[in-house]
C-alpha cells in the first residue's frame, strides 16, 4: 500500500513541472510566399508547433499588410528590409517547458520577419473590429489642392468689365 | 468625474491587435497619451502600454509619425 502511495505522488509532482499554460504567437511572414503556398506554410507552422504539445484554440489566418515601419532581418546571412508582410496569430494551449522549444524553433524559422509569443487567455480579447495596417489615423491633414483654373483671354475680361460699368 | 474607458465598455484585456482601439490613446505624432488625458485608470494604463507597445514591436503601429 505504501509503495502505491509513493507513485501517486511521484506522478503529481510531474504533473506540477508541467504547468500548461495559454500562449499566443502572433507573427510576420516574408511576402515573397506566392498567395497559393501561404496556406502551406501555415500548416507547416501549425504542424510544428502541435509537434511540440500545442493543443491549438484559434487561430487567424495571415493578410498581406503594410507594416508601421520598415523591418530588417538577417535571412540565411542577408540583411534584408521588409516594408510590408502576411500577419496571422495562434492561440494555443502548452506546457511551460515547451513553450521555451517553441520559442526556440519560431527564432529558426526564416519564413518568419517577427513574432511575439505571449501569455493570454482563453476566451476571446478583441474588443473591437480589427483593422490592422490601416495607417490614415496619422496621416496630417492637409488642406485640399485647388485646381488651377483655365488661362483667361484678356478680351472676355475687357468685356466682363465693360458690363460691370454700364450696370 | 473621471471615467475609465476600459471599465465603463467592459474590456478586461486589452489586445495588442486591437489597432483601432489602441489608436485613440495615441496623439497624432503616434506617442502615448497621458494618464492625465486618457484618463483611465494606473492599472489599465500600465496594460495599455504594454499592448501599444507590442502593437509597436509588430508593426501595427508606428514608434513615431511624421
Amino acid at each position: 500500500m505504501a509503495k502505491a502511495k509513493e507513485v501517486v505522488e511521484v506522478v503529481d509532482v510531474e504533473e506540477a513541472d508541467a504547468k500548461s499554460s495559454i500562449y499566443e504567437v502572433g507573427y510576420i511572414m516574408v511576402p515573397s510566399i506566392p498567395d497559393e503556398n501561404l496556406g502551406g506554410e501555415v500548416t507547416n507552422l501549425k504542424d510544428s508547433l502541435s509537434d511540440m504539445g500545442a493543443t491549438f484554440i484559434s487561430d487567424e489566418y495571415p493578410k498581406m499588410l503594410e507594416l508601421a515601419y520598415e523591418m530588417t532581418r538577417s535571412i540565411a546571412n542577408k540583411k534584408q528590409k521588409f516594408s510590408y508582410g502576411y500577419f496571422g496569430w495562434v492561440k494555443f494551449e502548452c506546457s511551460t517547458i515547451n513553450g521555451k522549444i517553441i520559442k526556440d524553433a519560431l527564432d529558426k524559422n526564416e519564413k518568419l520577419v517577427r513574432y511575439l509569443m505571449i501569455k493570454t487567455v482563453r476566451g476571446n480579447t478583441m474588443s473591437t473590429k480589427r483593422a490592422y495596417g490601416n495607417k490614415d489615423g496619422f496621416k496630417r491633414r492637409s488642406t485640399p489642392r485647388v485646381e488651377e483654373s483655365l488661362p483667361i483671354n484678356e478680351e472676355t475680361i475687357d468685356k466682363e468689365i465693360e458690363a460691370l460699368v454700364v450696370e | 468625474m473621471k471615467q475609465d474607458y476600459f471599465s465603463s465598455n467592459n474590456i478586461k484585456h486589452i489586445d495588442y491587435k486591437d489597432v483601432e482601439l489602441l489608436r485613440r490613446f495615441l496623439t497624432p505624432s503616434a506617442r502615448m497619451q497621458s494618464r492625465r488625458r486618457t484618463d483611465v485608470t494606473s492599472k489599465n494604463q500600465r496594460k495599455l502600454a504594454i499592448a501599444i507597445k507590442r502593437s509597436r514591436f509588430m508593426g501595427l503601429l508606428p514608434y513615431i509619425a511624421k
